[in-house]
């Protein structure tokens, strides 16, 4: 029987009210071969073979077990589940090309072959944490380093193939739960307010204030000019920021809006807990506003280890598919989606009667 | 300020008519600028402006120098000597073909990092191992352009070639790092370190000259 592994989004994790996962991504090129622009497909498998070989190398220095593909080869269905867990990026998944993937057991290391540069070194952890990944892709940097040859100049850093991000490589992101901020119309004004400081923020599924689940991205746009730690240091600064912003808010949003908020939280939880088919916008939206609930105290589940943002991310429709037991191949994804729900979802702690 | 004419893009042209002691005062984007520019003069445009030879002189003369300052037709047809890349198309595109299009192109580089970054040296990670391209281009711009197109011996082909013979990462990774905690300590006031540094640089460059 296959042994269950825990994947980095399954791990328990220090609960972050604001903060749902980290992610430091590294873009490098080796020399010998062109960027992808100009990249035969010849050269591309050949470049895809090369680097997979790294797949040893790697389980040798790290002693774990890596799982190695092409990923051009796959399954649409399962080219959608790495899409889902984060493991790839849409760059890979759209592109024709030969394209490989190394992934750590618990797919939190990914190395890219062939996306949009010839190597993207992934790391990404549940909460906030953003040392442990940046060493985590550091560390695994070096490694690559020693066995290829990047593409680096004195002056330009590290050679890509997008003056975007010449220089570091280095994209590092959070991802943050920004109900308060976003239902507030404040935004707008946060977006304009970061790129001052080049800084990125974008709806994760959706943009701005449709982005259902209120999950947004944050990242670096400067990518040359600053050292690594400079980049990780301004984007702490400001991520600590916007989460004391956030907290501060949803508290006196609630303090204005006492039982307009509490009756749409309980709600979202019958509709949860008993809804027959949930699409993808409405399950985040619903899931977001229990999120909420719990962090105003409107309502506690049961089970205190009750992952909201593990749930989200489960719900999607190829995780969902790839996951679910049925006989029933004509089930919807959203029934599909509506029984998962139903089954995770745990019960509420009475609460008190006023 | 919005474009009088296709009310989408930023309008950076403003022009001022004074007809009869009548004042009018239309603005353009340079992308309908240009347009209107190539169909004057002569032949009015579709618009209904009274576009006389004036502007079109006016709006010409502009472009022209518009034109050269962002995309130098002379350039349009350079090609980098390693992958292909034309100029054209990294303008079009945005992307480049191969580690040595920062060094057939970096007459454009330049401006364009500082359009989408902050910096534009690096200055972080350095690492070990790497193959380090020449990215600047030490002729003039144009001779090395041309040398791109024309003769790939010169120019292009000999920095792609000093690239591939690649130096050891070490030395000039070092030379690098120290060059940028020399900047740094001289930001600093820190004199003493900066002397040290900079002594050290000169031995650096000694050495690598007897070797």
């Amino acid at each position: 029987m296959k042994k269950k592994i825990t994947k980095w989004y399954m791990e328990k994790r220090d609960h972050d009210d604001v903060i749902v996962s980290c992610r430091v991504r590294l873009a490098r090129n080796l020399s010998g071969y062109n960027f992808g622009r100009m990249l035969s497909d010849s050269e591309a498998q050949k470049l895809v073979d090369n680097v997979r070989l790294f797949k040893k190398e790697i389980e040798g220095r790290e002693n774990k077990p890596y799982y190695s593909c092409d990923v051009s080869k796959l399954s649409p269905r399962e080219k959608e589940v790495l899409l889902e867990t984060h493991a790839i990026s849409p760059d890979l998944y759209s592109k024709e090309q030969a394209t490989g993937l190394i992934l750590s057991e618990d797919e939190s290391v990914s190395i890219m072959i062939n996306g949009r540069d010839h190597i993207r070194i992934a790391a990404i952890t549940a909460g906030s944490n953003m040392k442990k990944v940046a060493a985590l892709a550091n560390r695994v940097d070096d490694m690559l380093d020693a066995s290829f040859k990047y593409a680096y100049s004195d002056k330009y850093g590290y050679l890509t193939s997008s003056l975007a991000d010449v220089g570091t490589g280095l994209k590092a992101s959070y991802m943050l739960f920004l109900p308060a901020i976003t239902s507030s119309g404040r935004l707008g004004s946060l977006e304009t307010e970061l790129a001052r400081f080049g800084i990125m923020i974008k709806g994760v599924h959706g943009d701005g204030n449709k982005s259902p689940g209120y999950l947004h991205r944050l990242c670096n746009r400067r990518t040359i000019g600053l050292s690594e730690s400079e980049i990780f240091e301004s984007l702490e600064l400001v991520v600590s920021q916007i989460a004391d912003l956030e907290k501060k808010q949803r508290r006196e949003w609630y303090e204005r809006n006492r039982s307009e908020i509490e009756d749409k939280v309980f709600r979202s939880y019958g509709v949860l807990k008993y809804a027959r088919s949930l699409d993808l916008k409405d399950a985040m939206t619903l899931l977001a506003q229990i999120e909420l609930g719990r962090f105003l105290g409107i309502i506690e589940p049961a089970d205190v280890n009750f992952d909201i943002e593990r749930l989200m991310l489960e719900i999607q429709p190829a995780i969902l598919c790839t996951n679910a037991v049925t006989d029933d191949r004509e089930i919807s994804t959203d029934k599909l989606r509506a029984a998962y729900i139903r089954k995770k979802l745990p019960k509420i702690k009475t609460e008190k009667e006023d | 300020m919005i474009c009088d004419i296709c009310h989408k893009n930023k309008a950076t042209i403003i022009y001022t008519e004074v007809i009869n002691g009548e004042k009018t005062q239309r603005c353009f984007c340079d992308e309908c600028a240009a347009l209107m520019n190539s169909k004057a003069p002569g032949k009015q445009s579709k618009s209904d402006l009274p576009m006389g030879s004036i502007l079109s002189g006016i709006l010409s003369s502009y472009m022209e120098r518009y034109i050269e300052s962002r995309t130098p037709n002379k350039h349009d047809e350079a090609v980098c000597p390693t992958c292909g890349m034309k100029f054209s198309t990294f303008m079009k595109e945005r992307l480049l073909g191969c580690p040595d299009c920062y060094g057939a192109f970096s007459m454009v580089i330049e401006k364009q990092l500082k359009a989408v970054q902050p910096g534009t040296v690096h200055a972080g990670k350095i690492p070990e191992n790497a193959m380090i391209y020449n990215t600047t281009a030490t002729e003039s711009t144009l001779s090395a352009l041309n040398a791109a197109t024309d003769a790939p011996v010169r120019g292009g082909k000999k920095k792609a070639s000093a690239g591939k013979t690649g130096k050891k990462a070490g030395l000039a990774s070092d030379e690098a790092s120290l060059r940028r905690q020399l900047e740094d300590a001289v930001r600093k006031e820190d004199y003493m370190l900066a002397a040290k540094l900079r002594d050290k640089i000169k031995e650096l460059k000694n050495e690598k000259k007897d070797n």
